[in-house]
């Protein structure tokens, strides 16, 4: 703090040399008078975070696969956001979307479908928080490129059958970011919850696997 | 109202884009130019402490700060070094012309001067699990305006409710500080497509509650949060719904 004092107040008498002649002998005096006399004249910038570029967010799609218990696997299609709040941890919202087969009974018995076409329909999202984990870097020849894996859990909706149902996800994950703002990422993630399409209640987990990229920005 | 997927991403792309070009100027913001004059800065290859260090930069050398990254800042040096640096190597750093440099991590400060709010939680909406996610925007100190989104799970019926809400806080700079809130929006109740006839129907909400914020460090707080919901009914009594509701938010 003393030395930052002494910084100002050694450019400053620089500014006012030519005028600080009669005031040599207060020069003792302490730092309000520096204050009043300094302040005026230098007009100072604070500068602060504002004029710096910030790359908090982050927006990818994604495509993969996902296995919906007795409704088969089948490719899945999505977006996601996020947002970066320390270099730990991060929160992301999903959006996903595929359309899943008859079940193995529906096929082999050759009765009446289970569900309409459009109610094989499953799309889901869901708001998480993730956990960077293991930082590093490979390499590729003579290129380094950042990589970090995380851990991800969280809550959300999913829209299937006519109904909807409140569905935990949980997984993880690996990033590797070919420049600052462009990340490729693998996702496994299990979604969880609870059914009553044949029947009885089932508690159902719903496994998915992604290729995705991101940019940051 | 209901949620049909292939139709919306055609419009959240566009929007997204629309975002982006926005976001554009963002890109063309001065570089920052610093004089380090801590003993060293050392110099990452990635925005985080576990990325190796190659590069230290000396005291009195000038940097450029190009971009940030949560708590790291991507910086370049007179003979183009780039690498990122972590925000504490930066408290005591200097302008070229000795402004004075506030690169601090967000406080107790930003939090009595906050501007936008985002938060998720998860509660009891009447019985129901219930999500629920918010955008806060403070007008004054005391006075703040949400946008809140909320969508329950109960065993007969699923309700999503949309309501912007007046929020007072009479002790903004408390580090628990309590809140009010007033405000109005729509619910859509959809029962269970295995209980006979089911029909969605939609209402108009009034609501009121209050709770409390605590304020934990950074740019992070806690929220606990009581609303007592009045649906507008065309029967002859309103229905009333109880939410009890926790979750975390940040600040921006």
């Amino acid at each position: 703090m003393e030395s930052r004092f002494q910084y100002i107040f050694l450019i400053a008498s620089l500014l006012l040399a030519p005028l600080s002649y009669a005031q040599d002998e207060e020069k003792a005096d302490s730092e309000a008078v520096l204050d009043e006399v300094i302040n005026p004249d230098l007009e100072r910038r604070k500068i602060d975070e504002e004029r710096i570029d910030s790359e908090n967010f982050e927006f990818g799609i994604f495509a993969g696969v996902m296995s919906v218990e007795d409704f088969g696997t089948n490719s899945v299609y999505g977006f996601r956001a996020g947002y970066h709040i320390t270099e730990d941890f991060f929160i992301e919202g999903v959006y996903g979307s595929t359309t899943t087969t008859p079940t193995s009974y529906e096929v082999l018995s050759g009765g009446s479908p289970l569900l309409t076409d459009e109610q094989r329909q499953y799309d889901y999202y869901n708001l998480s928080l993730g956990l960077n984990l293991l930082p590093g870097e490979v390499f590729l020849g003579k290129y380094a490129f950042n990589t970090a894996f995380y851990v991800i859990g969280g809550a959300g909706n999913t829209v299937f059958a006519d109904n909807e149902y409140f569905t935990y996800n949980f997984g993880g994950g690996f990033r590797i970011f070919t420049t600052d703002w462009l990340a490729f990422r693998v996702d496994f993630r299990n979604h969880l919850f609870t059914h009553n399409i044949l029947g009885d209640d089932k508690a159902i987990q719903n496994l998915e696997t992604h290729l995705g990229v991101s940019i940051y920005f | 109202m209901k949620f049909v997927a292939h139709n919306n991403h055609g419009i959240l792309l566009t929007a997204f884009f629309v975002c982006l070009l926005l976001s554009l100027p963002s890109y063309a913001k001065d570089k920052v130019s610093v004089v380090v004059t801590d003993a060293y800065a050392e110099m990452h290859t990635g925005p985080g402490r576990g990325y190796p260090v190659f590069h230290t930069i000396e005291k009195g050398e000038n940097v450029r700060i190009l971009k940030q990254r949560t708590d790291w800042y991507k910086v370049e040096t007179s003979k183009g070094k780039k690498g990122w640096v972590y925000r504490d190597e930066f408290t005591h750093t200097l302008g070229l012309h000795g402004e004075e440099v506030d690169l601090s991590r967000p406080g107790r400060e930003d939090f009595d001067n906050r501007r936008w709010e985002l938060g998720v939680g998860g509660g009891n909406f009447s019985g129901a699990r219930a999500l629920n996610t918010y955008l806060g925007y403070h007008l004054t100190e005391n006075l703040g305006a949400e946008l809140r989104f909320t969508e329950a799970f109960g065993k007969f019926s699923n309700s999503k409710m949309l309501t912007l809400n007046a929020v007072h806080h009479p002790f903004p700079n408390w580090r628990v500080s309590p809140f009010f809130t007033l405000g109005t929006g729509g619910i859509l109740i959809t029962p269970s497509s295995d209980i006979v006839q089911p029909e969605d129907r939609e209402n108009s909400v009034l609501t009121v509650g209050g709770g409390f914020t605590f304020y934990v460090s950074r740019s992070f707080l806690l929220r606990i949060e009581y609303n007592d919901h009045t649906l507008v009914t065309q029967r002859e009594s309103n229905e009333e719904v109880d939410e009890w509701k926790a979750g975390f938010s940040i600040f921006f």
